[in-house]
């Protein structure tokens, strides 16, 4: 990515208009929500927004039950490389949810990898 | 957080401002460098071979790359541009108005509106002409002078042109139009001209699009294929669908022709020449980030056609590149340099808000904050260790409900 984009740049233009927004309720008090895969809480907000946010964690609901676990990679190499920016780590659905929990725990938050965005949010911890 | 780091080591680097020249410069960064910061200079781009491996070869990142992204003015070109394909239309100058009706006047008990003349149908006294009248014209008939088209100044075209073309680099910006790019190896994306060499038929463009992950965005767009909703179905426009990749080519290459032919049955792919690319090909809707492919050819050409921020462009008469104002768009970043950090007051409600600063700080409810309460109150803490708010009060009266004689008035029967 060329000097000229940038986080907030990327904020900016998708704030208000973008493929994942959903909007939810009557306008007066109107809900933005998100679709992004790396979305923790699914609100469309600066914090939360996986697109814009240099680091970001997503949890989904993968193939048969599977839990996928998805970060992304250094954007310093791979922030235009789409197909090669996301880690993907699947859980088996056979594992309980607990220790599912605290694999990803260990994964992301203690491995410091956005921890502040991610305890308490997911991890029981 | 860091910030309030930032702050203790200010007053240092304020002094080292005043005494010393270049000390600033020299300092760490404040914050640790990210995603962008990093990724100031990528000079080269990936050239991706027909079966979606990098094929050695690279490309200098074309300066154009490097406009800077202004919805603001792509989406105001696009309202103007779109504009000027349209046909005029219009009512007919006389609908409503093909009838001798004329007003009956006062003292009839009916409203005073023209009514049609004479009788033996049940059209007469009819009332007529008025926009609120059954077969009457319309209210403000529309007008085939009505101004249709816009003029847009072309240096604001080419920007426009320059900005959707940096944004189609951009990956979240792409992703953010609705693009399904999850297989791309890379944006932009830039496709071996060897890979066009002998293409004539569509099962081979299909074929490359697999190859380089840019076919999942054809899916979306040959799925969403749906019935227009209104009258449009029978103006020639019966479907509505998604657009999908924009494959960009050199005209001047061998076969050029065949590769447009070979592509343009595909959903939602288009084609474009590099030459004369179309904002409203580029950024569809105003919305920026349309997925572009390149053929070799066309993105090593985009130079020549745009030029630098220095260089004029050739094909286009005095034309420069526009220029990024800020040259980091990082803004985060460009606040907590050092250099910018060295000249700021302090923050307020940094580590002074704890000691109740002065004005400004966050305001602590003492109710709720222990902490501050005892900086108020510090008899607070005898006052609850001791229990003195429970201890009973001498020489207190007997509580009224207590006394045996209210006791025995209220149980009397």
């Amino acid at each position: 990515m060329s000097s000229n984009v940038s986080s907030d740049l990327i904020w900016a233009i998708t704030r208000n208009n973008s493929s994942y927004i959903v909007k939810r309720g009557p306008v007066k008090d109107q809900i933005i929500f998100t679709r992004e895969p790396l979305s923790l809480t699914n609100q469309h907000t600066r914090k939360h927004s996986g697109l814009v946010n240099e680091k970001a964690v997503g949890v989904q609901a993968g193939e048969n039950g599977n839990v996928v676990l998805i970060t992304k990679k250094n954007a310093e190499k791979h922030g235009d490389k789409p197909a090669s920016l996301y880690n993907k780590t699947t859980f088996r659905k056979y594992k309980s949810n607990r220790k599912i929990y605290s694999a990803i725990a260990n994964a992301v938050a203690k491995n410091v990898y956005r921890a502040n965005r991610f305890i308490g949010r997911c991890c029981p911890c | 957080m860091g910030h309030s780091e930032q702050l203790s080591g200010k007053g240092s680097a304020a002094e080292k401002l005043t005494t010393t020249t270049g000390t600033i410069t020299k300092r760490p960064p404040i914050r640790p460098t990210t995603y962008h910061d990093k990724m100031t200079t990528r000079p080269t781009v990936t050239i991706h071979g027909a079966d979606g491996t990098p094929c050695g070869n690279t490309a200098t990142l074309p300066s154009v790359f490097k406009a800077p992204i202004r919805p603001d003015i792509v989406q105001q070109v696009h309202t103007g541009m779109a504009k000027n394909k349209r046909q005029p239309y219009a009512v007919s100058e006389k609908a409503g108005h093909q009838t001798s009706a004329e007003s009956w006047g006062t003292g009839r008990a009916v409203a005073r509106i023209p009514r049609v003349s004479g009788g033996g149908t049940h059209r007469a006294g009819q009332a007529a002409f008025g926009n609120q009248c059954r077969s009457g014209r319309m209210f403000a008939p529309t007008k085939v002078w009505r101004k249709w088209h816009v003029k847009i100044n072309l240096g604001q075209k080419r920007f426009a042109t320059a900005s959707a073309l940096a944004a189609s680099a951009a990956a979240p910006l792409v992703q953010a139009r609705g693009h399904r790019i999850s297989t791309v190896p890379e944006l932009p994306l830039v496709i071996a001209d060897s890979a066009f060499a002998d293409m004539s038929k569509t099962r081979a463009a299909v074929e490359l699009l697999k190859s380089v992950g840019a076919y999942q965005d054809v899916t979306k767009a040959s799925k969403s294929r749906k019935i227009r909703a209104g009258k449009g179905k029978l103006r020639g426009r019966r479907h509505r669908q998604r657009r999908g990749p924009l494959v960009i080519i050199n005209p001047t290459d061998e076969n050029a022709q065949s590769v447009v032919k070979s592509f343009r049955n595909i959903p939602g792919v288009e084609t474009a020449s590099v030459t004369s690319l179309n904002l409203l090909q580029l950024a569809p809707g105003g919305h920026l980030g349309r997925f572009v492919v390149w053929t070799e050819s066309a993105f090593n050409a985009l130079n020549t056609v745009y030029g630098t921020t220095v260089t004029p462009s050739e094909l286009k008469k005095d034309y420069l590149l526009p220029t990024n104002i800020v040259s980091n768009a990082d803004i985060g970043r460009l606040i907590n340099s050092a250099e910018v950090q060295a000249v700021v007051r302090p923050a307020r409600g940094g580590p002074r808000q704890k000691k109740g600063g002065k004005a400004g700080v966050l305001k602590k409810n003492p109710l709720k904050n222990r902490q501050v309460l005892l900086r108020l109150n510090p008899y607070a803490k005898v006052f609850s260790e001791q229990k003195l708010g429970c201890v009973k009060q001498e020489g207190s009266k007997e509580r009224p409900g207590k006394t045996e004689t209210f006791k025995t008035i209220i149980n009397t029967n």
